[in-house]
């Protein structure tokens, strides 16, 4: 957990981090409400209790930001007629695209996104041209080593547009982010977005994200999440148009005091749309974490079809997760599934791979490799479900 | 050589559920062990494959000479003894290939390369009627009770062991499942790893004797080896039920 080195910025002091901001990025007044928000909006989460450490809704962080806007972020992958670019160049070159996206996510309806919003510096802008397949993935690379930093994602794929992006945050102990993701996904586009992220002891790691998917469109959306410090994530996807689709999976494995916090929200606005949402949650030494589920189904959504499974494994017995799925129904003709399960490793599953050769600790990372198996699946590259999956093991020794 | 099991007491939760049983299953035979349901059949199966839940009070039990009883399951497993589980457990996440692959390295390790690998999975897939799609999915999760079983009997296939212990694995199959699981006891048999396998298959009713057939049949009351006769005691059992062989020995004791 962060130390209390500092306390939470004054009023005065964020205002005055958000004008020494760019301009070009977001003009000062519309900074300058973002930071209002971020002040004034409440985090939605519960104050400190006997297991939650953290007052969420009075973070004490540097808000400046040391990050160079150009130099911090970087991209890899063959892009073809893809645009990929800082987001202080986008603001440049690519206002128009910037402010659209923006308008249509409207991130500062989160207390974080207003953060990432009020004082970002920095971030990237991928653009997918109508109809063109990004066939290679696309990296980006943010370095924000041991500063603050706000950083904003912000991907438009035009119609039958497809590609995946994947988001690597590279910081040392002591970091603050505020992310935004901020994703719009055409018509008969399709978006695989994914994020792993460890952050150390004295580090938080907040992102507000919103997905937003047309008609006949489709998002896959992946996050792993690690380490012993605070993550939190407030992700929203809204299905706006019959057969829109989304497919968003999230992995947790906090460890030591680690704090890990993650509501996702599906809204199927339109009729004919598909979600599932898989959460694999497990928590070792003494971390904790909260999922809240949260399926919404709106008034002439009919046809709709929801599925969120949500499954928790208690690594120690000071480890404690919490989940809790709503499901608000406003449409009679919907299919929608809940299913949860909170618990230890099975000794009977121990046993039965004993049984068949395994040694005792062989036979539980197998298990709690096979808990995580379809979160690390929706991971798009070998590379990357190679790496998760190492990670796990790494964690669970 | 052989399992060897004497004077074996074992208890679930303080409660006695095997009295004292001696029973010597010599390489390349097979028993069968018959009884009512409770008598403690698969209580013997979990107590030699070293559940635990089941503590052995007194008694011996060696594998070709290796005493099982100061093993860990694994280490009886790694020595040549097989359970085809009652109730397999299901592990999501865990895929059938990857798993097979594990386990026939932790117990024959180096033994095979990745290619004879595949070919001896497509062979004993084959011989148990198992679609190829099998070895994508995870490990019992979700399978019905005949695919659970025909799973067991591949992995029994592909491990070879010494000595099998196969606790119900006919109970709940049809026709055709039972047939399978006959042809890949065979199989093994007729390999050149399991030719000298031994078998001890727990059955409550004689169905699968007539796709398998017993070199000793043991009758199990009790927690006690009541009767030992040849393959015809398993035609009289499904003559006369146990009842009979509970008043004879009854009588007799």
């Amino acid at each position: 957990m962060p130390e209390g080195v500092l306390a939470p910025p004054t009023r005065d002091r964020l205002q005055s981090a958000a004008a020494l901001a760019d301009a070009r990025i977001l003009s000062h007044a519309a900074r300058s409400r973002a930071i209002d928000l971020y002040l004034t909006s409440g985090s939605g989460r519960t104050r400190p209790n006997r297991r939650w450490k953290v007052d969420l809704d009075a973070l004490a962080f540097d808000p400046i930001s040391e990050v160079d806007a150009e130099q911090g972020v970087r991209f890899s992958g063959s892009l073809g007629r893809a645009i990929a670019l800082p987001l202080a160049t986008a603001a440049r070159e690519h206002s128009e695209t910037l402010a659209r996206i923006t308008r249509l996510v409207d991130i500062e309806r989160w207390k974080f996104g207003a953060l990432a919003m009020g004082l970002s510096s920095f971030g990237a802008l991928v653009h997918v041209p109508a109809d063109y397949d990004v066939a290679e993935p696309i990296f980006i690379t943010y370095r924000i080593g041991a500063f603050s930093a706000f950083p904003r994602t912000l991907i438009l794929l035009e119609a039958g547009a497809r590609a995946t992006v994947i988001v690597d945050f590279q910081c040392d102990d002591g970091s603050f982010v505020a992310a935004s993701s901020e994703l719009i996904v055409e018509e008969r586009a399709h978006l695989h977005f994914a994020t792993a992220q460890r952050v150390d002891a004295k580090s938080v790691a907040l992102e507000s994200a919103v997905a937003r998917v047309g008609r006949d469109g489709s998002a896959v959306l992946a996050t792993a999440d690690f380490g012993a410090g605070l993550i939190l994530r407030d992700r929203e996807s809204s299905l706006d148009a019959p057969g829109a689709r989304l497919e968003q999976s999230a992995l947790f494995l906090p460890t030591g005091a680690g704090h890990l916090d993650v509501t996702a929200s599906v809204r199927h606005v339109s009729g004919n749309t598909t979600s599932q949402t898989v959460v694999k949650a497990a928590a070792g030494d003494s971390a904790i974490a909260r999922f809240l589920g949260n399926i919404v189904i709106l008034p002439h959504a009919a046809g709709s079809d929801a599925s969120l499974r949500d499954d928790a494994l208690i690594l120690t017995p000071r480890a404690h997760i919490d989940s809790v799925p709503a499901l608000e129904i406003a449409c009679n003709d919907v299919k929608a599934y809940h299913g949860a399960t909170v618990g230890a490793i099975d000794d009977e599953q121990i046993f039965y791979l004993r049984s068949r050769g395994l040694d005792e600790s062989e036979a539980r990372r197998t298990i709690a490799l096979g808990f995580f198996e379809p979160t690390v699946d929706a991971f798009p590259t070998a590379a990357l479900r190679d790496a998760l999956t190492q990670r796990i093991v790494e964690t669970l020794s | 050589m052989g399992l060897r099991v004497a004077g074996l007491r074992a208890t679930v939760e303080n409660t006695e559920i095997l009295r004292g049983i001696d029973l010597v299953v010599e390489p390349g035979k097979i028993h069968a062990l018959m009884g009512p349901n409770g008598s403690g059949k698969s209580t013997l199966a979990l107590s030699l494959a070293g559940h635990p839940h089941y503590q052995v009070t007194a008694g011996s039990a060696t594998l070709d000479g290796t005493s099982l009883l100061d093993l860990t399951p694994e280490k009886r497993a790694r020595a040549g003894l097989f359970l085809s589980f009652q109730y397999p457990a299901a592990i999501p996440g865990v895929k059938v290939a990857n798993f097979l692959h594990a386990a026939r390295q932790a117990v024959r390790p180096g033994s095979l390369a990745p290619a004879a690998f595949r070919a001896m999975l497509v062979e004993k897939m084959e011989i148990l009627g198992m679609d190829p799609s099998f070895m994508g999915r995870y490990l019992n999760d979700g399978f019905s009770g005949g695919e659970k079983k025909r799973l067991e009997m591949l992995q029994m296939a592909m491990l070879a062991p010494k000595y099998a212990i196969l606790d119900e694995t006919d109970s709940g199959l049809d026709v055709d499942a039972l047939r399978a699981v006959g042809d890949s006891i065979s199989a093994l048999r007729a390999s050149d790893e399991g030719r000298q396998a031994g078998m001890l298959i727990i059955t409550h009713y004689p169905r699968i004797l007539k796709h398998v057939t017993p070199d000793v049949v043991h009758v199990m009351m009790d927690g006690r080896i009541v009767l030992t006769g040849a393959h015809d005691l398993a035609e009289r059992i499904e003559r006369e039920g146990y009842d009979g062989i509970r008043d004879e020995v009854g009588a007799r004791a």
